[in-house]
This record gives structure tokens, C-alpha cells and sequence, in this order.
């Protein structure tokens, strides 16, 4: 019986473990694409997802801002894919049509509220943390 | 089984898992670069730590809201030409009556926007003095963790360096943001941001009385959208106090007065560089704000500023 216990806290540990390894490397895979010619806006984007679901982004960029969107989940690059719509629901860009690439860049000429998509390469990941930044160049 | 044998099973998990805990701290990735190490400090690993103790990041069936930094206000208004105006700050001097969480976090998000509008200026004696202030108010409210030593040194250290000091406040706040979301105090993150974007609506509103500059006067009908996505933040902690439920309700009157700036949008297919890895939006979209309107906003902005200062 003690065993078994025993055993359970090995899994939690081991878990616990990886789930911070996941995270710790996930933000750096962001960050290292955003610094330093972008400016972080200063918030942190972040979701915990499983399977198909999606996290929603509402933001407002600025024109002739030039911004950065970084989307990253663990170790890996391209297990995020992410999808940017106007105000209409057109689509913008997804960077499904880039081998999901970790980053894109866009500029926009005039003031556009936009929604921004993220959800898991499930060919590769069932469930982790999507982390997503903006940053604009100064 | 005997209980030498289940002796030995503990000694060997026991084992393993201290040897996994080795491994992981021996092994784990490490950034490598110096521009990195230089914009982000070891607190991330320990913020990156406190968000597993929380499932709660999502809310609202997974729909995020996010506010355009203050920065790109205060860039707003020094590309525009206008001087800089001390007197539109909120004086430190006020610190001192901040006393309750709410009007902490509120006033840290408004100081953090004027330490934006300092440092664009390259006002560095101002700059100093506000930093003196937010470093106090973030040791108050409980943000060790994500306004350690190291970053304040970093801060200190580049007070004179304009886009440094940008690059090292703007990823500062991005630790609190998130520093604050997995410790369940989002409250107090809506706050700060709530602060900041009244601080920056307000100095655009001043300033354009001064100078009604066609540019400023389209940055603050832009302001709409970001003023929705606040509201959303901040609606439900509205209950948690008197000033918190006065603050949403004031902005809501706001959010009234905003929808009534005339809203025009045409899509217009992006242009893509993949070399690049760059998107030019090029749909356009206007804004229409009457003089009345603009009257309105800053009238009703400056309530809630002057409110949330006193």
C-alpha cells in the first residue's frame, strides 16, 4: 500500500517538474523572439489548453505601429497556430500557411481592433500552456 | 511482500526522484543569449514557477483582453511636438494618501503611465523620483517576486537610458501582469492597467486642449475598442468594493459617450511579405468624433482621473 502512495508521489513530482520545465522554456521561446526590437505591451497572455480548444485575444493595434505577435507552447516551435481576424471576421494571416511559425510581424495603416486565435498543432501536442506576447517597435 | 522488500522499494523510488530532481535542475534550458539575460531577468523562472500553482488562467470561456501599452501613447504625444507638462503628472507627493489596495494598484498603473510619459520625454531627475515612488507602492501591494532586487538595480541602473528603460518597464510590467493573474489577484492586475489607461486617455485630453491636433484627437476616439476590453476586465470585481463598483460604473458612462463616435471600417486584403514574415493590414477604418463628443470624454475622463488621484 505504501508503495503505491509513494509511487503517486513520484508522478505528482515528476509532473510538477515537467510542467515547469514547460513553462520556463515556453516563455523564453517567446521572449527571445521579442527582444530587443520589440517592446513588450506590458501584459501577458497566457492559456492552458487541451485538445481543439481555442483562446480568444482581443486587442487594438495602433496604425503605423509596427508589431510583433509571438505564440509559443514548450520546447518545440510550431505546436502553436495562430490566427488573426479584423473587426468583420476576415482573416488577416495564420501562420498555418507558414508552417506555423512562431512569430509574424504586421503593420498596420490605419487603427484596427483585431481578435487573435491560438490553439494547439494537435499533430504534436494534446495539451499545454499557449503562451502569446505582443510587442511593438518603438 | 515482506517488509525489508517494501523498505528497499522506497529507498529505490526515493531514489529516482531524487535523481530526477537533479536532473531537471542540472539540465533545465537555459537562455543563452546576452540580449535576453539582459531584458529578463531570473525572476521569470520564478514567475514562470507560481504559474503552475494556478489552473485559473483562463476566464471568460478562454476569451482574453488586451490594452495597448501607455507607452505608445506618450509616443503619441511627443511625436506630435508637443513640450512636455510636468504639471499633468500625478505628483508623488500624493503617494503618501494611498492607502487602501484599490487606490495602490490604481495609482501604481497611474504612475507607471506618467514614468512612460517621463522617460519618452527624457526627463531623467523626474523619472528617478517616480521610480522612487512605484518602488515603494510595488513593495506595498506585494509584488517582490516581480519587482525583485535585480530588476530595480536594472531600472536604476538605465534611469538615464531612454530605450532601455523602455524595453526593461514594459517586460517589468509584463512579470506583474502575470505575476498577479497566477497568484489570483487579476483584481488588482485590472487595476493597474485600468490606472494606466486613464493616465494615458487623460494626458492625450489635456494635451489636446492645448493643441487640437487632428492625430491626437483620432488617437483618443481609437480608444474605444481598449475601453471595452476594460470593462471587461474589471466588471467581475465590480462587487469587491464601493470604489471598484464607482470605477466601472463610471467607465461605463464613458463607454456611452464612445459609442457614439461614428465607426467606419473597409476590408481591404493585407499584403504578405513572407521573406519578411511581415503583413501589411491595409483595411481602413475611421473613426468619427464630434467636437461634443471630445468635449464629453474629457470631461468625463477627468472625473474618474481626478477621482482615482485625490
Amino acid at each position: 500500500m505504501k508503495s503505491k502512495y509513494i509511487i503517486f508521489l513520484f508522478i505528482c513530482l515528476f509532473s510538477t517538474f515537467s510542467s515547469m520545465a514547460q513553462s520556463d522554456v515556453t516563455l523564453k521561446n517567446c521572449t527571445k523572439y521579442l527582444n530587443p526590437d520589440f517592446i513588450s505591451d506590458g501584459q501577458q497572455y497566457k492559456a492552458l489548453l487541451s485538445g481543439g480548444e481555442v483562446a480568444e485575444f482581443h486587442s487594438t493595434f495602433y496604425a503605423n505601429n509596427h508589431y510583433r505577435i509571438v505564440a509559443a507552447t514548450g520546447k518545440d516551435e510550431g505546436n502553436v497556430i495562430f490566427s488573426i481576424y479584423d473587426q468583420e471576421n476576415h482573416l488577416i494571416f495564420t501562420n498555418k500557411d507558414h508552417k506555423n511559425t512562431p512569430y509574424w510581424d504586421f503593420k498596420f495603416e490605419n487603427t484596427i481592433n483585431c481578435t487573435i486565435e491560438a490553439k494547439l498543432n494537435r499533430r504534436h501536442v494534446s495539451s499545454g500552456f499557449v503562451m502569446i506576447l505582443i510587442g511593438f517597435k518603438q | 511482500m515482506s517488509k525489508k522488500r517494501i523498505s528497499n522499494s522506497i529507498k529505490f523510488l526515493l531514489f529516482i526522484t531524487l535523481g530526477a530532481i537533479i536532473l531537471f535542475i542540472v539540465f533545465q534550458p537555459k537562455e543563452n543569449t546576452e540580449q535576453t539575460s539582459e531584458v529578463d531577468s531570473v525572476s521569470e523562472k520564478e514567475i514562470m514557477q507560481d504559474a503552475n500553482k494556478s489552473e485559473n488562467i483562463f476566464k471568460y470561456n478562454n476569451i482574453l483582453f488586451s490594452l495597448p501599452s501607455p507607452y505608445q501613447v506618450a509616443v503619441f504625444l511627443q511625436e506630435s511636438g508637443i513640450p512636455y507638462h510636468k504639471h499633468l503628472l500625478n505628483s508623488t507627493r500624493k503617494a503618501s494618501n494611498y492607502v487602501d489596495n484599490f487606490s495602490k494598484a490604481i495609482n501604481f498603473g497611474v504612475y507607471g503611465a506618467d514614468l512612460g510619459y517621463i522617460n519618452i520625454y527624457q526627463q531623467t531627475q523626474d523619472a528617478a523620483s517616480y521610480f522612487a515612488v512605484l518602488k515603494i507602492i510595488s513593495q506595498e501591494i506585494g509584488l517582490y517576486n516581480a519587482m525583485d532586487k535585480t530588476t530595480i538595480k536594472r531600472i536604476e541602473k538605465n534611469i538615464e537610458n531612454r530605450d532601455s528603460l523602455m524595453v526593461i518597464i514594459s517586460s517589468t510590467y509584463r512579470k506583474i501582469d502575470n505575476y498577479l493573474k497566477v497568484n489570483n489577484r487579476e483584481n488588482a492586475g485590472a487595476l493597474i492597467l485600468a490606472g494606466g489607461w486613464i493616465e494615458s486617455l487623460y494626458l492625450l485630453t489635456e494635451q489636446v486642449k492645448v493643441k487640437k491636433d487632428p492625430d491626437l484627437i483620432r488617437r483618443i476616439s481609437e480608444q474605444k475598442r481598449p475601453l471595452e476590453n476594460l470593462i471587461k476586465l474589471l466588471v467581475p470585481y465590480s462587487n469587491e468594493s464601493k470604489e471598484y463598483y464607482y470605477l466601472v460604473d463610471r467607465l461605463i458612462d464613458l463607454a456611452y459617450t464612445f459609442d457614439e463616435v461614428e465607426e467606419k471600417y473597409v476590408y481591404i486584403a493585407p499584403i504578405t511579405d513572407k521573406k519578411k514574415k511581415l503583413t501589411i493590414v491595409k483595411s481602413k477604418a475611421e473613426l468619427l468624433m464630434k467636437d461634443k463628443q471630445l468635449q464629453e470624454i474629457s470631461r468625463k475622463i477627468k472625473t474618474i482621473r481626478d477621482h482615482i488621484v485625490k
